[in-house]
């Protein structure tokens, strides 16, 4: 299996999804500067956490020009896997490959913290053996998710909620809501379920060593589920 | 050249969560009667333009690109001059 992880100027989890990939999953991954192009078929993309060109304007904003994000949305739109964490899924709103933004939290608070999630996506439940609820850390400042009335509607009704804030028994009240995002929403996909956009960090909770391994087991229903795995 | 002010401003409804702060900072100071406050940005352009006209469709351009996210944020040419 062949991964791409793209490095933006200020991308700062590459090399833990970097590492994920390669020694976890044992892919062969590439890391692609921003500002170098890509002809190579990936089973995956994955658009990293961080600060891409310092969060500056908007988070994700001035990184959707950057001269990789063609191949980003050629491989997008030929269908291919495509994944943003945190920062990587505000690129995604930004370019439009994911509907939505992500505004400032509700709380004007850099959150740093583990959540637990509600996996709201019948498949990636089945691939994770029937767990539906994970805990995952998220860390940023920019997470409230926000799509206008109608677009959440589309959203709800197309399925394409994936995560959502939740107590450990998966009950999403607001009280369970970090950053006042709408519906509780903490990952969604495309209409085409190829591309995918999450706040929390899958790529820091993959491997015992480090507490948890429930990263690995979304990735790994990702892969299977919704890539050519 | 051309000199353009551009504010972007967020759109009704979207929160402000740093208007919502400056407007409790303000309750502090006793301006008890202040309703709302809305946070935005100032962008000064200046482009090597001589024609305002183009120049004006030029900032539109950027600004429905990227200087304004058409989700959350309204923007207003607030000035544009040659000088």
């Amino acid at each position: 299996m062949k991964a791409c992880i793209v490095r933006f100027a200020g991308s700062n989890c590459d090399m833990d999804a970097y590492h994920v990939l390669k020694n976890i999953f044992k892919f062969e991954t590439d890391i692609i500067w921003h500002k170098e192009r890509f002809d190579k078929k990936y089973d995956v993309v994955i658009l990293p956490g961080g600060f891409s060109y310092g969060d500056y304007l908007r988070p994700g904003a001035i990184a959707k020009f950057s001269a990789v994000m063609n191949d980003v949305k050629k491989h997008a739109d030929d269908g291919g896997l495509t994944i943003g964490i945190c920062n990587g899924f505000q690129i995604l709103c930004e370019s439009d490959l994911l509907p939505g933004v992500l505004l400032r939290n509700k709380f004007m608070k850099f959150i740093c913290k583990d959540v637990f999630l509600k996996v709201n996506n019948s498949k990636i439940i089945e691939k994770m053996n029937e767990k539906s609820v994970i805990s995952l850390p998220i860390a940023h400042a920019d997470g409230n998710f926000y799509a206008k009335e109608e677009m959440l509607k589309k959203i709800i009704d197309n399925n394409q909620i994936i995560l959502k804030y939740s107590s450990e028994n998966g009950e999403t009240d607001r009280i369970y809501n970090p950053n006042g995002s709408s519906e509780n929403i903490a990952g969604i996909c495309n209409e085409k379920s190829n591309v995918f956009g999450m706040m929390p960090h899958p790529e820091r909770a993959s491997e015992k060593v480090l507490g948890r391994t429930d990263g690995e087991l979304l990735f790994n229903a990702l892969f299977t589920a919704y890539g050519r795995f | 050249m051309i000199n353009a002010r551009i504010l972007i401003t967020p759109k009704p409804g979207i929160l402000d969560p740093q208007g919502k702060a400056i407007k409790l900072g303000l309750h502090n100071l006793n301006h008890n009667e202040v309703e709302s406050v809305v946070t935005g940005k100032i962008m000064d352009i200046k482009i090597k333009h001589s024609n305002l006209k183009q120049a004006e469709s030029q900032i539109k351009d950027m600004c429905d690109r990227l200087l304004a996210n058409p989700h959350m944020e309204n923007y207003k040419i607030l000035e544009i001059k040659e000088g």
